[in-house]
């Protein structure tokens, strides 16, 4: 109870720390509305793995995972340049606007249409382990608890509060003058690629 | 209904040549205004928080700001304690307070400020206190900022 | 000057210098107004030689915008060199205040630090979940606070729509002007898709300031710290910081737009750019091409310095709604097909009215906000000329 209160107190401040991943890639895809609940379900299922593997750690480690230097910008850092290399990769994915392109579009649309569907995987996996401060409130509470089992259950219910806020997110499918918007997206999901390498980049660099 | 569509079209285009007009003599009043309303306050995170605590020493006066723990919704778990000092006649070479921002009458952290060359040293005595952020000499005293967890 | 008449487009006042004055009266009064202060002082040579030159500069230049009947160069002419005085001014005021162009951890402390419209578009979402502004800057006093600057944009927008890109923003001067350069663009057939990066861009600072509650565009993406203040190199991320913005403006302001003929910063990177393209909405000043005169030349399109024109736009008569309204496909239209439009009114014919109305409410808000800037930067200059001290 207490871990699904955190999850639904909390949620909000999840739904905008992974915006700026999410959000981009809904838009892009758009289409309908059964297609951006499946890619949510995708983001969340993922999302959901890594916090299994957290509850995990966290009853075996305690705490102090987080202090670690190791996670905090090596491994940290590693999975946001894996996540930028997917949206890099997706801005350009089957991209027939732009003639300079097009030649790494053709590139990759040799890869199935479906391999798209691995960016809302990769983006939940990598945003579930990022630190975050409502995730470093839900890792203490696990941490705290005796036994793996209650750990993950602990690290179930948080992810089921937090996970009550992405699904509207699903609505942003149905957004009108479909093209222009997918567009926006694919170029945004592009950007933050952008964002997240430099980020990963600093973090390995331990600058920040 | 082309005609009044026409009119209309008229009319809107010399307010907006009236609202260039006023707008520069009017800048003062309508910042004012605007200033007025209750979203226009400069967030915590960047002015410090509201000073809760005033201490007159003899050189100079220190305040203690309330603790910020800022995030777009609800609390953040990490936030910072804002340190302002005020001279009142020269600039003391060495600054040393304990401070005891939750108010539950046992200091939380001492610090202390060599003016000289900047260094400052905090000793936590509450294992929320954390470490020093961020610290800068004004025009009139010193600002320090101190993380705290929640 | 028969030659020129030939060429002059058919507005009533193109050409007529007596009613071209008479239009441009009330431009004199008020700027005279405005450059004084209401309360015209001329005992200090300096200051007079500057009012003089800033006050036959502004009035010749919406002169000949009513008399010509063109539009953009002249415009440009004030926009570019109102980019140029107001870095002028703002530098050399951060070097005598705090002896460099850099800010220190004490002005972000005590919240000294100028507001510019762009941050717009990283306070609206923190406004509506902490009722706050997340800005280290100050609400009411000093230079440039949050208030004024915000009152500024949204009257601005109001009154000009996306007009403001083009009319009075301080940093839309310097693409505008790099862009002009060359005679010919190297870099020819740029993709109208680039006209929704800024859409992109926004979206992107948008979220990210509201996750972090930080202005993430001034603090990583502004190129335009290179000609007004930024972060003083204290670590290595402050360091990444300058070189990002450093190259930002070395590439979307100087060398795309010189290699393009685009403003490349303005129309497909500002943000700000993006959100003010919403404004064009509600403003009742708009660009319509003739479809009866149009010999989809193509001209227009090649000229448009913001993408705002493609075969879909022309087809439909009037251009994107990121258009901001410069003039230049006015201009350089040879059948004279495009002109500006008031909403509600009838199209498809150049009407003296609609452009006057617009062009005098540009000019005016350029001229009123720039006019301190350009006397500020005439007495700095005469002074380093003079005393060899800007002061």
């Amino acid at each position: 109870m207490e871990a699904l209160l955190l999850g639904l107190g909390t949620g909000t401040s999840c739904l905008l720390y992974c915006g700026p991943v999410i959000v981009p890639y809904l838009l892009a895809e758009g289409g309908s509305l059964k297609k951006s609940f499946l890619d949510i379900s995708l983001f969340l299922g993922s999302r959901f793995i890594a916090y299994m593997i957290l509850a995990i750690v966290a009853s075996l480690m305690g705490n102090s995972l987080f202090t670690t230097e190791i996670y905090r910008s090596i491994l940290t850092g590693a999975a946001y340049i894996i996540l930028s290399t997917t949206l890099i990769i997706y801005s350009f994915f089957r991209i027939k606007h732009v003639c300079k392109a097009r030649k790494y579009s053709d590139i990759l649309s040799n890869i199935p249409y479906k391999w798209t569907q691995s960016v809302p995987v990769v983006a939940g996996f990598v945003t579930g382990l990022s630190i975050c401060p409502p995730l470093l409130l839900a890792f203490a509470g696990a941490a705290s608890k005796q036994s793996i089992q209650d750990s993950m259950i602990f690290f179930l219910f948080f992810f089921l509060g937090t996970s009550v806020y992405f699904f509207p997110l699903a609505f942003l499918g149905l957004t009108q003058r479909k093209n222009v918007i997918h567009i926006i997206g694919k170029i945004a999901a592009g950007l933050a690629g952008v964002i997240y390498f430099i980020k990963g980049v600093l973090l390995i660099s331990n600058i920040t | 209904m082309k005609k009044i569509a026409t009119i209309c079209g008229y009319i809107w285009a010399v307010l907006c040549l009236l609202i260039v007009l006023i707008m520069f003599p009017g800048l003062g009043f309508f910042s004012k205004q605007l200033a007025s309303l209750p979203f226009m306050k400069i967030n915590p995170i960047y002015s410090g928080g509201d000073v809760e605590q005033i201490k007159e020493c003899k050189n100079y006066t220190l305040q203690i700001h309330k603790p910020v723990f800022e995030a777009l919704i609800g609390e953040s778990s990490e936030g910072f304690i804002q340190i302002s000092w005020i001279w009142k006649d020269s600039l003391p070479g060495i600054l040393n307070d304990s401070i005891d921002y939750n108010t539950d009458g046992k200091p939380d952290f001492i610090i202390t400020v060599y003016t000289t060359n900047g260094d400052i040293q905090i000793n936590p005595l509450n294992e929320k206190v954390k470490a020093l952020i961020a610290s800068a000499q004004t025009e009139n005293g010193w600002i320090a900022r101190i993380k705290l967890k929640k | 000057m028969k030659s020129d008449k030939v060429k002059l487009p058919p507005y009533t006042t193109a050409g007529k210098f007596w009613k071209s004055l008479l239009i441009c009266l009330p431009m004199i009064f008020i700027t005279f107004f405005f450059l004084t202060g209401g309360e015209p002082d001329f005992s200090d040579t300096t200051n007079s030689i500057a009012f003089i030159l800033v006050f036959l500069f502004l009035n010749f230049l919406f002169f000949k915008i009513i008399y010509t009947g063109k539009t953009d160069k002249f415009r440009a002419t004030g926009f570019i060199l109102f980019a140029v005085f107001l870095s002028l001014v703002f530098i050399t005021n951060m070097v005598e205040t705090r002896e460099g162009m850099s800010f220190s951890s004490a002005d972000l402390l005590e919240c000294n630090i100028p507001f510019c419209h762009i941050v717009i578009t990283m306070i609206l979402i923190p406004i509506v979940f902490t009722n706050s502004i997340i800005f280290p800057g100050s609400i009411l006093d000093g230079f440039a606070p949050v208030s004024t600057m915000l009152i500024l944009w949204i009257l601005a927008s109001i009154a000009l729509g996306k007009g403001f890109c083009s009319w009075g923003c301080f940093y839309g001067g310097w693409d505008d002007g790099f862009s002009r350069i060359r005679k010919k663009p190297l870099v020819k057939n740029i993709n109208t898709i680039f006209r929704w990066f800024p859409f992109a861009v926004l979206l992107l600072v948008a979220l990210s300031a509201a996750m972090t509650l930080t202005p993430t565009y001034c603090e990583w993406a502004c190129p335009f710290k290179t000609v007004t203040e930024f972060e003083a190199v204290t670590s290595t991320e402050t360091l990444i910081k300058t070189i990002i913005f450093l190259l930002l403006f070395l590439g979307l302001v100087i060398v795309l737009p010189i290699l393009t003929k685009k403003r490349i910063q303005c129309g497909m990177f500002c943000p700000m750019g993006a959100l003010t393209s919403f404004t064009n909405k509600v403003n009742p000043f708009d660009v319509r091409i003739d479809k009866e005169k149009c010999k989809d030349c193509g001209i227009c399109e090649i000229k448009c310095p913001i993408l705002s024109l493609d075969p879909t736009s022309i087809e439909k008569g009037k251009t994107h709604f990121v258009c901001s309204k410069c003039g230049k496909c006015i201009d350089a239209c040879p059948n004279q097909a495009i002109h500006y439009h008031i909403k509600g009114t009838p199209v498809n014919k150049r009407n003296t009215t609609a452009r006057t109305l617009f062009v005098f409410s540009g000019f005016l808000f350029l001229a009123i906000f720039s006019g301190g800037t350009f006397q500020m930067g005439i007495i700095r200059i005469i002074n380093i000329l003079t005393t060899g001290s800007f002061f």
